[in-house]
């Protein structure tokens, strides 16, 4: 598997629902000992309505930059979602979250 | 560095440790060798699932053959043919930087190994058609030679 498959994947929601595709994959380096450092582990990923911006980080940051940047992108990206790995399961179309997270991305 | 990201709605903190997030930290940014010689850029990343299940970082992956399908469409496929064609190899790889390799996550990424990672050899690995056109057109024009050879 590759990271850039997982990026942009599509969430679904367990109704079908769609939540938005996955624009950041958190990772810790807590993974095997690979030569002096541990391999970055995916702990969480972020959903966002699109991944267009997503790339410059702004769904990290969203009150930071310019006003006239930061509203353009939070219209574009909405509220990204963070969700736990763990949460998700494959789908026929993507991933779907499993559990009681909802996202406001609506 | 902690790049960690406090935006959107954390459902769970993470486990302790130097955060990394990949998006942003890592696709595309530089990798250099010790000596601050630059060798490529992170086109795509090999993740692999560990007992927990969560994904892990395996390996680096450079080059057309990884930054092609990443792309997608029909670029991309151009993007990956092209040194395809032109790699000796029957069936084509990316380009893999182990984890083992890896001394630091910065704002580069910075590997070891000099004997593997030589800037001008690595490059043409990466990019078999600068390589083809250095062997089959450039080295044919009489005084192609630099000056310091």
């Amino acid at each position: 598997m590759r990271a850039s498959e997982l990026i942009g994947t599509t969430v679904r929601a367990t109704d079908g629902r769609v939540l938005g595709r996955i624009v950041e994959l958190h990772a810790v380096l807590d993974g095997p000992l690979r030569g002096g450092l541990s391999a970055p582990r995916i702990h969480e990923v972020s959903i966002a309505r699109t991944q267009i911006g997503a790339a410059l980080g702004y769904q990290h940051h969203p009150e930071q930059g310019p006003w006239a940047v930061r509203r353009v992108m939070g219209a574009i990206l909405g509220r990204p979602l963070r969700v736990p790995w763990r949460h998700l399961r494959p789908g026929e179309d993507g991933l779907v979250l499993a559990g009681d997270l909802r996202s406001d991305l609506d | 560095m902690t790049g960690g990201t406090e935006a959107g709605q954390a459902s769970s903190p993470l486990p302790p440790g130097r955060r990394l997030d990949l998006h942003l930290q890592l696709l595309d940014h530089q990798v250099v060798d010790q000596d601050g010689n630059l060798l490529c850029k992170i086109d795509d990343l090999e993740l692999d699932l560990d007992a927990d299940g969560l994904p892990v970082v395996s390996a680096l992956l450079v080059g057309p053959l990884a930054l092609g399908p990443r792309l997608g469409g029909r670029l991309g496929r151009w993007w990956a043919a092209v040194p395809a064609r032109l790699s000796p190899r029957a069936n084509p790889e990316p380009v893999r930087i182990l984890l083992s390799e890896v001394i630091d996550y910065g704002s580069a990424v910075v590997v070891g190994r000099p004997e593997r990672h030589r800037p001008l050899e690595f490059a043409r690995t990466l990019a078999p058609l600068e390589d083809w056109l250095v062997r089959h057109v450039i080295g044919r024009i009489p005084g192609n030679r630099h000056e310091s050879e």
